[in-house]
């Protein structure tokens, strides 16, 4: 039984936080649940796309924090920045605030600091929670036709190629996320040149003849803006002009092969199961 | 004027708008009186004009991570000594 002391005495108020996503588009995209969680935080850190998108933020909530100070100017590496981006919310978290970190598209797709900011607050016993967002990628599919349930679809960070030996599989969509700054091992660089480029076509070139289409896409930000698609051949892409923001997307170049070894056994399955006994 | 921001979240919510032509959107944020700065963006499709009226602020934010496993991978344990062989 509560005695009156510690019915008087107010609850410890324990800090939280809730990494959501904006969406990609202007008041297109944000959900009402992530709105809620927006308008219901004490302080909100914000890593948008834009400033135009940053300044409707501000309207929702009346202390924005913005994450984009804290990159260097080419100097610094951006895993040094995003550190900085967990230590700066964990520190109002360990305040006891209700702390929302609010990150363009979806917070845990491509993203490194929500779903790390995430992990130390719950090692450290506080509530954190993700809240998902419509991301580059949600907008990709619909912006090309795209369905990656048909062909299936792979996605990489443009680098993996690069770094490291990777299997393709070319009867899938393969979709290259980062190309503009291929090649960049510093962190530091938002574009690379298109030797850096080259070697990517290299690598792909092992799997896909060079004439084979490559496509463009930059989706858009503000909702007087259409998606960008520029259908290109794999040969050229070192020689157009790539930012960070655009996504390189390979349609399948071959077929499936049947399994027929599994079909039969699925066949199999089939008698035993549609005609038992 | 109406407020730049406040225009963009409405047309970002209108299903007849968000994807209307150039000409009609144009026309629509002429009829919401519009600033200059967006009713130029909409036509030309060029958003450094509403950034400009914005206040200039752009910066645009890459918070993706390096790929998770760049770090050089550890060297491999030491061949057993020839005492532990035996």
């Amino acid at each position: 039984m509560n005695t009156p002391s510690m019915l008087s005495e107010p609850p410890s108020r324990r800090g939280s936080i809730a990494c959501v996503g904006l969406g990609m588009v202007l008041g297109s995209h944000l959900t009402p649940l992530a709105r809620s969680h927006i308008e219901q935080a004490d302080v909100i850190f914000a890593a948008l796309s834009n400033g135009i998108v940053e300044k409707w933020l501000e309207r929702m909530h009346p202390d924005v924090r913005s994450l984009q100070p804290y990159y260097g100017k080419g100097d610094k590496s951006r895993k040094v920045t995003y550190q900085e981006w967990v230590d700066v919310m964990m520190a109002e978290v360990r305040k006891g605030k209700v702390v929302c970190g609010v990150f363009y598209g979806h917070p845990g797709v491509f993203a490194w600091s929500p779903h790390a900011v995430i992990e130390a607050a719950r090692s450290e016993g506080y509530e954190a929670h993700m809240e998902p967002g419509i991301s580059a990628e949600d907008c990709l599919y619909a912006d090309l036709g795209i369905d990656p349930g048909r062909r299936g679809c792979q996605h990489f960070e443009a680098n993996q190629l690069l770094f490291f030996d990777t299997r393709i599989n070319t009867d899938t969509y393969l979709i290259l996320w980062q190309t503009g700054l291929v090649g960049d091992r510093s962190f530091k660089r938002l574009r690379t040149e298109p030797a850096y480029r080259q070697l990517l076509v290299e690598v792909l070139n092992k799997d896909y003849p060079l004439s084979h289409e490559a496509i463009v896409y930059r989706g858009a930000t503000l909702p007087i803006e259409q998606a960008r698609v520029r259908r290109i051949t794999l040969g050229e892409l070192p020689n157009v002009d790539i930012t960070a923001e655009e996504t390189v997307v390979i349609p399948p170049l071959s077929r499936p092969r049947r399994n027929r070894a599994m079909m039969a056994r699925l066949d199999a399955l089939d008698r035993m199961f549609e005609n038992p006994g | 004027m109406t407020n730049t921001i406040e225009l963009l979240e409405s047309i970002g919510q209108d299903a007849s708008l968000r994807h209307a032509s150039a000409q009609d959107l144009e026309q629509a944020l002429e009829s919401m009186h519009a600033s200059d700065a967006l009713r130029r963006t909409a036509r030309t499709g060029d958003v450094r004009h509403v950034k400009m009226e914005l206040g200039g602020k752009d910066g645009s934010v890459n918070h993706n991570p390096p790929p998770f496993n760049t770090q050089t991978p550890p060297p491999p344990p030491p061949p057993p000594h020839k005492n532990e062989q035996a």
